[in-house]
């Protein structure tokens, strides 16, 4: 569609405009320039468009030590997991060193004393198998191992808190992999490493679990006085103020609620609501994607009060509100914003209630209209 | 005559200081690694932020990359580029990522919020630009979307990209241009 040569286009154009062309590129680059009006108005377009790109805000950056420290912890519970590998495959050739080892700990002991003879055979197959695989590799393997558990064996007593500020977002990769990713104002509480028969942690606020499968070890949440309890699977729990919400988006959760001394088996899509001041849990299925908008940096509302549609906003903003009055604050909308402009949400929920709200000094007045 | 591709660029890639980095890196000394994260992290999320266009999904692949980066270091060449290495792994990630995960708001449902709200043009504009960008991207073959990312906004050369990619220098210019000429065609109304 254009007259260019061989070498110019839109590529070059680019590399023009970054300043990283060769002196002879550049050279023939200023002639093409030179030689129509066209090119001239091809470049200046690649040009604005390349600027536009550059221009288009780039997110803030997240917390460099923070990542540091996730990835230490997971290539550190990597390397246990790949430790403890090593010992279920090979534990003749170094089960009395691996029994001393593991004893003061625990781990598994009764386990090995009860099942040790009649795994006899298992194991002497295991041998020959390994054998055949090669013995200089058992041996390097052996030699290694010993500094590869100290650092699993290290008691685990030091407890981490990663806390959200007022608008903040943070993902947490825990110490056997599972994620987490907290919403704003939350706060998470998990020991540095996880004890031998469980992974418990506690939270305040909202955030999305999503558990690295474990059969031998149950992972648990505490938040509030509602206990959950998994083994490998993708959930939500949202505790603000007096209620707290469980909803499960893969796999299944036991949820326990000590004041009623109930389990609750949740599966996908359902949700289980708690609230203090009626004291009755509640099952129901989920609308997803309303629970989990805020992942996506985005609100969703269903029949939601106003007054706590204004929290959500307060806390993600970091801004304050003013009812006029009481009976305001009980009307109840449905929507579903991305979260970006505090401007267009605001537009959007007055035309919706026909009411008025004036945005001064990071407060929000709201009024009837 | 101006296909003469630039070795020198390509020898570039590598200087003295990262050769030490890489073999301090190569011998687990984990100052090398966190000096290592640290100077590419803003790269390395750029590339996963735009290619996934979510804050959150960029967070996470950032460090599962160099999680599994640093869990591959034995079987490194210390004479290869660990960059291209590390954002080999990011790519692989953020395709399997893009794959998987379904938007959880469809592009209508935004854009008749946004016709419903009567905010400050400009912000409009820009959030129609960002929006029609980002749409333009994600229309991009995957090829062609890793390397202009790569070039715009993790500051690759060209050269670099061909590693990541595993392809010639030339092909990293046809996909550059590919990509140009398709952003081009849907945005050039934002140019006035």
């Amino acid at each position: 569609m254009f007259k260019f040569s061989k070498t110019v286009d839109y590529q070059f154009i680019a590399r023009a405009h970054n300043n990283d062309l060769s002196p002879e590129e550049k050279e023939f680059f200023e002639q093409w320039l030179s030689e129509s009006e066209k090119n001239r108005e091809t470049y200046s377009e690649i040009a604005l468009l390349l600027d536009k790109f550059d221009l288009s805000q780039n997110p803030s950056l997240p917390d460099k030590n923070i990542q540091w420290q996730n990835i230490r912890q997971r290539v550190l519970a990597e390397r246990n997991t790949q430790a403890l590998l090593n010992l279920e495959r090979e534990p003749k050739a170094s089960s009395s060193s691996v029994f001393k080892i593991l004893h003061p700990l625990e781990i598994q002991t009764d386990y090995w004393r009860t099942v040790y003879t009649s795994k006899m055979l298992h194991f002497a197959l295991t041998l020959i198998v390994v054998a055949s695989v090669g013995l200089s590799f058992l041996i390097e393997q052996h030699s290694t191992k010993k500094n590869r558990l100290v650092s699993f064996v290290e008691p685990a007593t030091k407890y981490l808190e990663v806390k959200t500020n007022r608008g903040e977002k943070l993902s947490v990769t825990l110490p056997d992999g599972s994620k987490v990713h907290l919403n704003t104002l939350s706060k998470l509480t998990y020991p540095e490493t996880f004890g031998e028969r469980t992974r418990d942690v506690v939270l305040e606020g909202e955030a999305y679990f999503s558990v690295a499968s474990n059969k031998e070890k149950p992972f648990s949440v505490k938040s509030g006085n509602v206990l959950t309890v998994v083994t490998g699977t993708e959930f939500d729990i949202k505790n603000r103020g007096e209620r707290i919400s469980v909803v499960v988006v893969k796999g299944s959760v036991n949820t326990f609620s000590p004041t009623k001394e109930e389990v609750f088996k949740l599966k996908k899509g359902d949700l289980l609501s708690f609230d203090n001041r009626i004291r009755m849990p509640k099952v129901q299925k989920a609308n997803l994607r309303h629970y989990l908008a805020w992942r996506n940096d985005k609100f969703s509302f269903e029949h939601t009060r106003l007054s706590d549609v204004m929290d959500e906003i307060e806390r993600y903003y970091n801004i304050k509100t003013s009812f006029q009055s009481d009976s305001l604050k009980n009307i109840t909308m449905t929507g579903f914003f991305g979260s970006d402009s505090l401007n267009k949400i605001l537009s959007v929920i007055s035309l919706t209630l026909d009411i008025k709200l004036k945005y001064e000094n990071r407060t929000i007045f709201i009024n009837k209209n | 005559m101006l296909e003469r591709e630039t070795q020198k660029e390509v020898e570039s890639n590598l200087n003295e200081e990262l050769i030490e980095l890489y073999s301090r890196i190569k011998s687990k000394d984990e100052s090398a690694l966190q000096e290592f994260f640290f100077s590419i992290q803003p790269q390395l999320f750029y590339y996963l932020f735009r290619y996934t266009n979510s804050r959150e999904i960029a967070e996470d692949l950032t460090q599962e990359s160099f999680v599994k980066f640093w869990l591959a270091i034995d079987n490194l060449d210390p004479r290869q580029s660990f960059k291209a290495y590390l954002f080999k792994i990011a790519r692989n990630l953020a395709i399997n990522q893009v794959q998987r995960s379904m938007p959880l708001v469809s592009f209508d449902e935004e854009n008749i919020l946004l016709q419903l709200s009567k905010s400050i043009d400009s912000e409009i504009d820009n959030s129609f630009f960002m929006n029609d960008f980002q749409q333009a991207i994600n229309t991009l073959p995957e090829r062609c979307k890793s390397t202009f990312l790569l070039s715009r906004f993790s500051g690759f050369s060209y050269s670099e990209i061909s590693e990541v990619m595993g392809v010639s220098l030339q092909t990293v210019k046809n996909q550059m241009n590919k990509a140009l000429a398709v952003l081009r065609k849907r945005l050039i109304k934002y140019i006035d």
